[in-house]
């Protein structure tokens, strides 16, 4: 009832031009402060008054003597509720009520020169209006919590005090007649008594009854009409209403489903609906167009909360972004990442994480701008753009787009710390800006879940501090942004500003802020820029590392974690040629290695550990060089990056650091395709390890560090990856392990930061990201491995097999020879077969490489050879 | 083979598709070296049974197919595993690679568990499951058979193969069995890829090899003159493993890597590692080689129950030549019996592998193989039976 009501209205509306539509707002503004209202109100309340009774005499029988009635009975509540305005105490009376306010308010602002005009359409229209009205008056009701006192409120029982604020205003466009019917819809409602009204009566009690359950539906209604007036009011706003009207049908059906738990919350957290409102009708006047599409959602969204302003804003920004089912279910998860976010900011003060996050939040809620983007940009962005696959839990789990942006921010701020420093190149580099961060950004999107924390707190590494730090830096680089995506914050409110981020992170918000930024920081972008440039400029292997990227970024996308991939891998790359020490591993852990491998999980610990050894033997050995390659270009790129953001935070160690790596990386190929077979093993713990462990020179404050959250969240097995991890990369001892080594101890002076950090997003995102992601990566590179090798192993086993030497001296009977037991079918015993294979076998191949029983079962499966485990050998 | 002595190559050894004849719908899978023993313990005559047989309201139960022809327990088992559990058998993968794809699980990485097998699965299913399995490279090359017994799964088969792309390898066969023969076979004189007529028909014992195993202990007995029919060496049987021709004529002996080496390089297959059948250098006629291997790993490995085999031939060959009747020979089976089961145990290195082999040496005697088909003895039946089931009872663990 009352939407069909406010839609009428809002229909009638247009006729005021945007400058009531305006006062209204201001008005609405300040809806409390009676003595702005009544104040202008008296002259155009006197105004509206001569129109008032006119109107309903025409309409209704009984206009006049409810308007008595009501003015009678309004007067003590204007009285009342209105101090200051005891002098108008007629008009007064009238605008005691919402409605009153409202027509004040248009003769205010619209009503000094169309005061009669209006009143002639108004009557015109006034037989729809009238009706529309009295609905209207069980929302002014609602609303007269706001204005006047409990009476309205009756029916506004229903929530909206706000959204009655914002009838008003609408009422106030409607006309002067509004506030008549205001005024007679409140007699009716008081005026049981009132035999007159009684006719509508009946109406409200219609109204009263749709009004009943579903507050939220004519908050909605309000809204919707609020957003309409304004529009309408205002020249800009012609869709706008358009788009209201549509809204309010559309969000009449919308409301009942879409009730997001959060934009509630958020909106009833929301301030005074004074502000709001000013916030709104400022809002849509600034930005029109990147409001309109959104305000049907915001609409139904602010319906919903029933703050009128704050919803109007928070929809706005809400509706720009995508609603995507991953969007809807990581939505949830905005509101405490917030939280979250601010406490780790004051945690960590020198970082300033908080303004960082703060600020892009804002920025994202200023962003609407940017949400809107040419086709070409569209196109440019949805080909940049990473695609993310996965349930929705997935990316919850996985980090948040801010983090993610974060992350992407912090390693162009290292970057160019870094780079800028060894090498300068053109500061502004156009590309630079969305290849890597992007994909990097929208791989790693997802929202913090309590298992993010926990997971950081086991696992408490220096990359979790590391990428606050990166926060921290975007921060600093960020702030003129943050200052003026601040002043549009403070209008939008940051929860849409979250969901866009969190719905486009992929997509839109890190290039357009970063563009933002550069625009504002040149110089820091430029640096970005140019360290991502310098990048490929710097080590000649870097420059088919552009290309490798690409390459990469297949099996990096896919994974969703390229960039922790990348650490990882470079973490790795020193660790990988030394085995992990899989004695250290737990069960599960092993088993979980087992599996990696291909191989089913094997009972007892110890084949788990010799199956292990043996398939980290034989995949060391067996790995191809372009994949190691690839793997070096992925990881020097994304290594570079997130060294430099490191090495930001300790500024002074950034560029020998960084340059040192990537020479390093070039230089040690090798050490990269070990990495990538470590990386395969335990990638994830790897990269922690690294930052926390990475050596145990600088590391030690770092490496505490993460003891200690590991102790606070301790998970058994995450703890022993950590050391299985750390012990592995302590032995690898490469030059290439040095340098990262180097790297990554001049981070741990940062260790304050980092421990403040530590429980920021980044991490988690990372251990997530690292645990998924890199676990497929691992299980791809594996399986690309063992194809490769798997042609020639097969071939070579059973040359091998087909050499071996008869045992002429033992007896081929007691001892047969493994061909002779093939012969036989004997179920070959994968262990011994392995053990004999890299023992004696492939070295009558001339092959020194290592085969893994998992190869060594795919062989025999492939013969058609029956073969089994030494345990179940007993056949 | 560190561990206990190798086994020898079972006699028998299937996986059967049990169906249920009051409900058809009710299928189970198992593994057996002895069918028909293990037939009558999933009906409750013999105890043993499986627990999910053991309702009385599905009873009796039928073999509705056997696939047989395992060279080894292992590979039965692994095969008995892989068709029971199809979402989770290797061998099964390639086929549903795609499918495996697409149920990455995004949080692992790993392939998720294929979805839960039906709680019921459907005979057609199965026989989907049996025909992947068959065409797997793990048991394509093996010399596998299917043996039908009843024509209305044959059917199904038919229908599904008529279905499917592929095809299955030449070397398994398939033998319409039971229903599916318009006249039952003579029981006693089928061959190993002959159909039998009825599950009890089978030969699930070595007696197929009594006088194969005979002829090359005999001739194994004095190797001074004997040479390898492939690279002219001495054979010393002693310490090396010498294969013997199988036809009773051919007195072929030869090592077994210089026969294996010289079929496998008339295959001309270089990839290839056991061959499947070929010509014995010396006589010229087709070898099968599982079946010299069976002969091998029998004489070599279980000598004891070679010799107790052999011994029984002899007894059973001078009774029947004594024409005794037919209740004598029952006394002298039960005896028999007895001492067998009292060899065998002695040489039991692997409690657990040796029940099989227990009663494959024990159903390696003519006599019981005939007398449980011409007349049902329960009494020694069931003390065997007893022995079986703790064994059977793993079987269905594992």
């Amino acid at each position: 009832m009352a939407n069909t009501a406010d839609v009428i209205i809002l229909s009638s509306s247009p006729n005021p031009p945007r400058s009531p539509g305006l006062a209204a707002q201001h008005e609405i503004k300040a809806p409390d402060t009676f003595p702005r209202s009544t104040t202008p109100t008296p002259a155009p309340a006197a105004k509206a008054k001569p129109a008032k009774p006119a109107t309903r005499s025409r309409y209704f029988a009984t206009p006049s003597a409810a308007d008595k009635n009501n003015e009678n009975a309004k007067q003590p509540r204007t009285r009342v509720s209105r101090k200051a305005a005891p002098p108008n105490s007629d008009d007064q009376s009238i605008a005691s009520r919402p409605k009153a306010k409202r027509t004040t308010n248009k003769p205010l602002s619209i009503g000094p020169g169309d005061p009669p005009v209006e009143d002639a359409g108004t009557n015109t229209n006034t037989p729809k209006q009238s009706k529309c009205r009295p609905k209207k008056t069980a929302k002014s009701k609602a609303a007269a919590n706001m204005t006047l006192a409990g009476k309205v409120t009756k029916t506004g029982g229903d929530p909206p005090p706000k959204n009655a604020s914002k009838r008003a205003k609408k009422t106030t466009k409607t006309d002067t007649e509004s506030p008549e019917d205001c005024t007679e819809i409140p007699a009716s409602e008081e005026s049981n008594a009132l035999r007159k009204d009684e006719a509508l009566h009946l109406d409200e009690a219609l109204r009263r009854r749709v009004d009943w359950t579903p507050p939220r539906e004519t908050l909605c209604g309000d809204i919707a009409v609020m957003c309409d007036d304004n529009s309408q009011n205002e020249g800009g706003a012609g869709p706008n209403g358009t788009l209201g009207f549509g809204k309010s049908l559309s969000d009449y059906n919308y409301i009942g489903n879409a009730l997001n738990p959060r934009d509630l919350i958020k909106k009833s957290t929301s301030e005074a609906p004074t502000k709001r409102r000013r916030i709104d009708l400022v809002d849509p006047l600034v930005q029109p167009a990147v409001n309109e599409k959104p305000d049907s959602f915001d609409q139904a969204l602010g319906q919903d909360q029933g703050v009128a302003g704050k919803a109007k804003k928070t929809t706005n920004s809400k509706p720009k972004k995508f609603t995507t089912l991953t969007a809807r279910m990581t939505a949830q998860y905005a509101i405490d990442d917030e939280q979250e976010d601010e406490p780790t900011a004051e945690w960590a003060p020198e970082v300033k994480p908080t303004k960082s996050r703060r600020s892009k939040a804002k920025e994202a809620a200023q962003d609407p701008r940017f949400t809107i983007l040419s086709p070409e940009a569209a196109v440019e962005f949805v080909n940049d753009q990473d695609l993310v696959f996965g349930t929705c839990s997935q990316l919850e789990r996985e980090d948040s787009p801010q983090t993610m942006r974060e992350m992407q921010q912090a390693i162009r701020a290292s970057e160019i710390l870094a780079y800028s420093e060894g090498i300068r190149d053109p500061p502004n580099s156009p590309g630079a800006m969305q290849g890597p961060t992007v994909r990097s950004v929208s791989k790693l999107t997802g929202t913090r879940n309590l298992w993010c924390v926990a997971s950081r707190d086991t696992e408490g590494s220096l990359v979790q501090a590391k990428a606050q730090n990166v926060i921290d830096l975007t921060d600093q680089v960020e702030s003129p942004r943050k200052d003026l995506e601040k002043v549009n914050a403070n209008s939008r409110q940051t929860l849409p500003d979250n969901w866009y981020e969190h719905a486009f992170a992929d997509i839109d918000p890190t290039p357009e802020k970063k563009a933002l930024p550069s625009t504002m920081i040149k110089e820091s972008s430029a640096s970005v820029q140019q360290a991502q440039v310098t990048l490929p400029s710097h080590a000649p292997a870097l420059a088919p590392a552009s290309d490798v990227k690409g390459i990469a970024t297949e099996s990096t996308k896919g994974t969703g974690s390229d960039s922790t991939e990348a650490v990882n891998h470079q973490a790795v790359g020193p660790k990988v040629p030394v085995m992990p020490n899989y004695a250290g591993f737990t069960d599960a852990e092993l088993s979980k290695q087992v599996s990696t491998f291909g191989f089913k999980a094997v009972r007892g610990r110890k084949k788990m550990i010799e199956l292990l050894r043996q398939c980290w033997e034989s995949k060391h050995g067996s790995n191809t060089p372009v994949c190691e390659n690839i793997n070096h270009t992925i990881s020097q790129s994304v290594e570079i990056p997130k060294l430099s953001s490191r090495s930001k935070h300790t500024t002074k160690t950034r560029p020998p650091a960084a340059t040192t790596l990537v020479e390093g990386s070039n230089e040690t190929n090798i050490a990269v395709s070990q990495a990538r077979t470590s990386i395969q093993t335990s990638p994830q713990r790897q990269t922690r390890d690294k930052s926390a462990t990475s050596n145990s020179t600088s590391f030690l404050d770092i490496e505490e560090i993460q003891d200690s959250e590991e102790e606070i969240t301790p998970s058994p097995s995450h703890v022993q990856k950590h050391h299985n991890e750390i012990s592995s990369r302590n032995k690898a001892a490469k030059g290439v392990i040095k340098h990262s080594l180097n790297i990554l101890t001049k981070t741990p002076p940062q260790s304050p930061t980092k421990r403040k950090v530590v429980s920021s997003k980044p991490s988690v995102t990372k251990k997530v990201n690292s645990t998924s992601s890199t676990c497929k990566a691992i299980s791809r590179v594996s399986k690309f491995s063992e194809r490769v090798c798997l042609a020639d192993i097969s071939t070579q086993i059973t040359k091998a097999v087909r050499m071996q030497p008869r045992s002429s001296s033992l007896g081929s009977r007691i001892h047969p020879t493994w061909h002779e037991k093939i012969l036989m079918y004997d179920p070959i015993v994968l262990e011994d077969f392995t053990a004999w294979l890299n023992t004696e076998g492939l070295g009558l191949v001339g092959e020194d490489f290592e085969v893994g029983t998992a190869s060594v079962r795919e062989w025999c499966e492939s013969k058609g050879i029956c073969c089994c485990w030494k345990k179940n050998a007993s056949w | 083979m560190d561990g206990p002595e190798p086994k020898p190559i079972p006699a028998y050894y299937c996986c059967y598709l049990l169906r249920s004849t009051v409900r058809h719908a009710s299928l189970y899978i198992g593994s057996t070296p002895n069918p028909i023993r293990r037939l009558s313990q999933h009906n409750g005559v013999a105890k043993g049974g499986a627990k999910r047989t053991a309702r009385d309201k599905l009873r009796p139960w039928e073999m509705s197919l056997v696939v047989e022809g395992f060279m080894s327990r292992v590979s039965a088992l692994q095969f008995e595993w892989a068709w029971q559990h199809p979402e989770k058998s290797r061998h099964l993968e390639p086929e549903d690679e795609s499918k495996a794809k697409v149920n990455v699980d995004p949080k692992t990485g790993k392939p998720k568990a294929k979805p839960r097998s039906r709680a019921r699965r459907s005979l057609t299913a199965h026989l989907e499951d049996l025909h992947s399995l068959l065409r797997s490279t793990c048991f394509s090359s093996g010399p596998l058979r299917v043996r039908f017994f009843r024509a209305d799964v044959y059917r199904v088969w038919r229908a599904w193969n008529d279905r499917v792309d592929s095809r299955l390898p030449p070397n398994i066969k398939i033998i319409l069995d039971g229903d599916n023969l318009a006249t039952v076979p003579n029981a006693k004189q089928t061959g190993e890829i002959e159909p039998a007529g009825c599950i009890n028909n089978l030969s699930v014992d070595y007696t197929r090899l009594e006088d194969y195993l005979e002829k090359s202990m005999f001739m194994l007995e004095d190797p001074d003159d004997l040479q390898c029919t492939v690279c002219k060496k001495p054979v010393i049987p002693t310490a090396d493993q010498i294969v013997v021709c199988p036809h009773s004529n051919c007195r072929g002996t030869s090592h077994l890597l210089c026969l294996s080496s010289k079929l496998l390089d008339a295959t001309g297959e270089p990839d290839l590692l056991v061959p499947t059948r070929g010509t014995c250098p010396l006589c010229k006629n087709a070898v099968q080689w599982p079946t010299i291997m069976r002969e091998l790993t029998f004489r070599n490995r279980a000598e004891k129950e070679a010799c107790a085999i052999l011994r029984k031939k002899d007894k059973r060959l001078r009774k029947e030549s004594a024409a005794e009747i037919i209740s004598a020979a029952q006394g002298t089976r039960g005896t028999s019996i007895e001492p067998r089961t009292q060899l065998e145990e002695p040489a039991q290195d692997e409690l657990s592998s040796n029940w099989f082999e227990q009663l494959d040496l024990e159903s390696d005697s003519d006599f019981e193989g005939r007398q449980k088909h011409h007349s049902n003895d329960p009494p020694s039946k069931l003390e065997v039976v007893i022995e079986d089931s703790d064994w059977d009872d793993a079987e269905l663990v594992e």
